[in-house]
């Protein structure tokens, strides 16, 4: 054997997977032209040894030459073997051609030759006309000449085959086993086999490594292996054999005498063993000869236990006086008489037939090709070498469903499922939530459902009982610290009058509110409160719709307190369904550091300097207002063209990047950001920012600034509408009045309320706007005028 | 084999109507919560005016329409260029530790929404870390602010959507036969011929679940240009969101989320036929 015919030569290869020996010293080489065969049971490191001529694995010690070259370091592509894969790995998104093709043009073979080499290996397997299906259009022998296929066109020095036929049946396998040896003649190409099938081994190998635990027990031909393994391992796995455990007593010539348990001495040759070592005869089954009459000497006597038919021959099992079982094989057409268990037999053989082997056997008599299941199950490690890697598929898909795997397979699950929960709750933009902390004024409703209300008579008569709860619907930062236990106002009227109050501060739009409850109202429901505080415009339509319902006076003596000038709107004379709650100016918040002077009106806020600094209120009256205002314009009085002018006036400094935000209550946010640094701003909010932010000014621009009133409102269905007037009432003495304006920092429209301010209250412009502040409130816009103008806003703006 | 072909001719005819039932609560889910609003979403969109809606939908909002699929597009893309890799690298490399890298991809999800985009815009604000420290760096300008610029709004919404990435993308790699990834090896592809022709097609049904999952919630956001965005990122979502609550805007506003749906619609068609993904498994 010249090393130069060798393609494949392994150096002391030597393969270990943290403590695991997976391969421990792999020494031979293969031919070129050979078919060559890994044979052993699961786990005896056939596939490892061929991933490392594959170059998949890098050996622990020793060297892989391949046509003579050392491999250390070069990754598999860079090496000229190709590998036949287990289940055969094909690509699925692949068309048959291109799978074939996969390497050559890996190797940019010019795409003709791809064309012409494919398609003639495609005609070597005999799939010429199936180039263009997908693999999984194929059977199983199909796949299997496919994968062949696309490693053979390549012509590599080796095709290593990690056993090909295991998924197959046996017909097919057969079938296969023929197809595999006729290519390899006609291709010529090297084939390194991995099989644990030693009759597939036998069937088509010239020469066979048969390897145990990591080691290579012997090198042979089929027929070397088969007639002199070279231990009782090989001998039990290699084909069917009788092993019959024994002492060595003696030598005659190459010969060794055998003394088996029963005291019967065997002459055999093969492995010479030293007297007094334990020792096996191994006697094929074709090779013993069952005989009706006892032969004397040279035969043992026997039991039958069982009769198998075969077809060409019968397999007899029988029982030696030990208990040893053992096998023989007559032909069909014997002449002996048709045996039965429990039938006495003697076995017989040639004095030629017997082999010597050192050692005994793990289990003594005779072994079928089972054996390398024994064998798993003896050393417990099947598939170690592949299980001992960590992340390896073949390792996870067996890893056992312990209550820990099932878990954490759970939490991933569940895992996903949270986030596909979140985005259908994201991807819907319609489902704005209702509690924006700081976001646009505009909210689309969430749901169409009222808010629950407490228990209790449906309606409380007027001058009846009033009911334990008010529930009041209002706006944030209306009432001292928005909440009903800390306020003063609301905890000195709880504790006067019994009556709790459920205080909600939830309004942050009025088309917002009007959209969510209006269809309830319509078909005269409740909405869940007693009170609610809604600006001017929204007041007056839902007193039109018949929404409100009157005060009950009785409850409510304290209305007569109301300052003139707002005790009787154009919508409401006589205040008898609404009363003013807060009255704030719209004017410009700014902070002088940031804009470099003073801001006086609206064409200040459009100067270059403060372009995408500016934010103007989503809220078209007062936006508009303030721009008609400093056009000279009086807004409660213009007409269509008038709006129109400062519609333009908007546009322009919108589209030319002057407002970085049109928002609702968020401006506030902006501001202390300091992201915007000057906006049309509500005063009552400012009053507020002023703790966060001192810089912050407020001004009312002298050429006109909007004024707004917020009313509060009993609406119909309310289940408490003595409470809510009592609460009013309350609101509405003036020693309760004076600190609450004082605190919120709005304008009271409670006559004698300045009375009960300290003198800084009193002095608080946002309580008390300086004398000759030039203010206009709007009043109610006719339906049709008023759509034309949201419309003409929303165009200018962009909204 | 036998046993499964059996086993389907086995079942008994009083039996067959079994599956029917099991569809009956999401076919009346679907037709409750679905159907019956997308049709009236429709009625709507052709009130006052009838098509004529459409055609202003496009007029009106020229400016936003591609700007909301512009975001939305670099935001898939953003999207995959952070979550490709990593859902590779947990995928192929995790180990062990694989659910634990999961759970760390999906935890900032058991916050909500708002107050991610929240945070974004505490972090992104002129007085926040990021802005800050760019300012001290004079990468940019000292009234320069990050929040407000379009690209602020994409980081966002990218930050927002990634885990929808990730997770389809990471599910489609780990249900790769690993076997495959080393046949290219095998056939002397390179590790980047390997990914390209290999591992990329077989992943690309996780990377068009992902894209879709990325892409279509983002394409109908608001809270992001509402947080770190301005007037100038506005996009659909929040022209919808301030104007629906105006009576006057619905029908109009109707007609443009069809629109919107439209677009999504054939963009959806597109890219599966730019992917061929009808074509993989």
């Amino acid at each position: 054997m010249s090393t130069s015919e060798e393609v494949i030569r392994l150096e002391g290869i030597r393969k270990q997977f943290g403590s695991f020996v997976a391969v421990h010293e792999a020494n031979f080489g293969i031919r070129r032209g050979e078919f060559f065969a890994l044979l052993g049971p699961s786990g005896c490191g056939k596939t490892t040894l061929l991933r490392t001529i594959a170059g998949f694995e890098e050996p622990t010690a020793g060297r892989v030459l391949l046509d003579g070259q050392d491999q250390a370091g070069v990754p598999p592509h860079r090496r000229q073997v190709n590998t036949v894969f287990q289940q055969y790995a094909l690509f699925p998104h692949m068309s048959v051609f291109d799978n074939v093709a996969f390497g050559l043009r890996s190797n940019r073979v010019p795409e003709a030759e791809v064309k012409q080499r494919a398609n003639k290996m495609l005609e070597t397997v005999r799939l010429a006309d199936y180039g263009t299906r997908r693999p999984a259009q194929l059977s199983g022998g199909q796949q299997q000449r496919v994968a062949l296929a696309r490693a053979l066109v390549n012509l590599p020095s080796a095709l290593l085959l990690d056993e090909p036929l295991a998924a197959l049946d046996l017909k097919l396998r057969q079938a296969m086993q023929i197809e595999l040896k006729r290519i390899q003649r006609e291709v010529g190409i090297t084939f390194v086999f991995v099989t644990h099938d030693q009759e597939e081994a036998l069937t088509m190998s010239d020469r066979i490594a048969v390897m145990s635990q990591g080691r290579v027990e012997q090198i042979g031909t089929p027929q070397e292996i088969y007639n002199a393994p070279s231990s009782v391992f090989v001998a039990g796995f290699i084909g069917s054999a009788n092993l019959l455990p024994g002492t060595a007593v003696g030598h005659e010539g190459s010969a060794t005498i055998v003394e088996l348990a029963m005291g019967v001495r065997v002459r055999a040759e093969g492995q010479s063993v030293p007297i007094g070592e334990t020792a096996s005869i191994m006697l094929r089954p074709e090779l013993l000869n069952p005989v009706m009459t006892d032969p004397g000497t040279g035969g043992l006597s026997a039991t039958v236990t069982d009769v198998i038919f075969q077809g060409a021959d019968i397999r007899l099992i029988s029982d030696l006086a030990d208990g040893t079982e053992v096998a023989s094989t007559v032909e069909t057409d014997t002449d002996l008489p048709m045996l039965r268990p429990g039938d006495r037999i003697w076995l017989t053989w040639d004095p030629r037939s017997p082999y010597a082997l050192a050692g005994h056997p793990a289990f003594a008599g005779a072994t079928n090709t089972d054996v390398d299941e024994v064998q798993a199950a003896l050393d417990g490690k099947t598939d170690l070498a592949h299980e001992l890697k960590d992340g390896n598929p073949r390792a996870a898909g067996r890893r056992p469903t312990t209550r820990r795997n099932v878990l954490i397979g759970a939490g991933a699950a569940v895992a996903a499922a949270v986030v596909a929960g979140i985005a259908a709750a994201v991807s819907g933009s319609d489902s704005k939530p209702s509690s924006v902390p700081g976001g646009s004024t505009t909210a689309v409703p969430t749901s169409t459902v009222p808010p629950t209300t407490a228990g209790g008579p449906a309606v409380a008569a007027a001058g009846g009982e009033p009911g334990s709860t008010v529930s009041f619907l209002n706006w944030p930062m209306y009432i001292e610290n928005d909440d009903a236990s800390t306020s003063p106002t609301l905890r000195l009227f709880t504790e006067s009058t019994g009556i709790k109050v459920d205080y909600r501060p939830e309004i942050d739009s009025n088309d917002g509110f009007w959209t969510k409850y209006e269809p309830f109202l319509a078909k005269g429901d409740g909405i869940g409160a007693d009170l609610v505080v809604l600006t001017s415009w929204l007041a007056a339509r839902f007193i039109e719709q018949g929404f409100a319902q009157p005060f009950d006076t009785t409850a409510f003596p304290n209305k007569a307190n109301v300052t003139s000038s707002r005790a009787n709107p154009s919508w409401d004379p006589g205040r008898v369904h609404s009363i003013p709650w807060t009255v704030g100016q719209t004017g410009i918040a700014y902070f002088p550091d940031k804009v470099g002077g003073r801001i006086e009106s609206i064409s200040d806020l459009l100067a270059p300097a403060l372009r995408n600094r500016v934010s103007i209120l989503d809220e078209w009256r007062d936006t508009l207002g303030l721009f008609m205002l400093d056009l000279g314009l009086d807004p409660t009085k213009a007409n269509l063209n008038e709006a129109k002018q400062a519609m333009a006036v908007i546009k322009k400094a919108r589209d030319a990047g002057q407002f970085r935000k049109i928002a609702g209550n968020s401006y506030t946010d902006d501001l202390l950001t300091g992201e915007v640094w000057a906006a049309i701003a509500w005063s009552g909010d400012i009053a507020s920012l002023k703790k966060d932010a001192p810089g912050i000014e407020f001004v009312l621009p002298p050429k006109g600034a909007m004024s707004f009133t917020d009313n509060a409102l009993i609406p119909i269905g309310a289940e408490n509408p003595r409470g809510a007037a009592m609460l009013l009432n309350h609101v509405y003495d003036p020693t309760v009045a004076g600190p609450l304006y004082e605190a919120i920092s709005y304008v009271p429209s409670v006559r004698g309320a300045a009375q009960y301010m300290t003198a800084a209250g009193r002095a608080n412009p946002f309580v008390n706007p300086p004398e000759g502040s030039n203010l206009y409130e709007f009043n109610t816009v006719p339906a049709d005028a008023e759509a034309e103008l949201v419309t003409l806003f929303v165009e200018a703006t962009q909204l | 084999m036998a046993g499964q072909a059996s086993s389907a001719a086995d079942v008994q005819p009083s039996q067959r109507w079994i599956p029917w039932m099991l569809m009956v609560p999401g076919i009346v889910w679907l037709t409750v919560f679905f159907a019956i609003p997308m049709f009236s979403m429709g009625k709507l969109s052709l009130e006052n005016g009838g098509f004529s809606n459409y055609r202003n939908a496009f007029s009106d909002y020229r400016e936003l329409i591609p700007r909301t699929f512009g975001y939305a597009l670099a935001a898939t893309v953003i999207c995959i260029l952070l979550g490709y890799p990593l859902a590779y690298v947990i995928a192929m490399r995790g180990g062990r530790r694989k659910n634990l890298l999961l759970a760390l991809v999906v935890l900032p999800f058991f916050t909500t929404y708002l107050i991610r985009a929240i945070s974004w815009r505490i972090l992104l604000g002129d007085r926040g870390p990021v802005t800050r420290v760019l300012h001290s760096l004079h990468i940019i300008g000292q009234n320069t602010s990050i929040v407000g610029t379009a690209p602020a709004v994409i980081g966002a919404l990218s930050y927002n959507f990634l885990p929808f990435m990730v997770l389809p993308i990471y599910v489609s790699l780990e249900k790769i036969d690993r076997k495959l990834l080393e046949v290219g090896p095998d056939l002397y592809a390179s590790g980047w011929r390997t990914f390209r022709k290999v591992t990329l097609p077989l992943s690309l049904p996780g990377l068009f679940a992902g894209s879709l999952l990325t892409f279509i919630p983002a394409s109908g956001d608001f809270i992001n240009v509402e947080f770190v965005g301005s007037d100038a990122q506005r996009m659909i979502g929040n022209v919808v969101a301030n104007n629906f609550v105006k009576e006057q805007f619905r029908p109009g506003l109707s007609a443009l989320s069809f629109v919107l749906m439209a677009i999504i619609l054939l963009g959806v068609l597109l890219y599966a036929r730019l992917l061929g993904t009808e074509e993989l498994v």
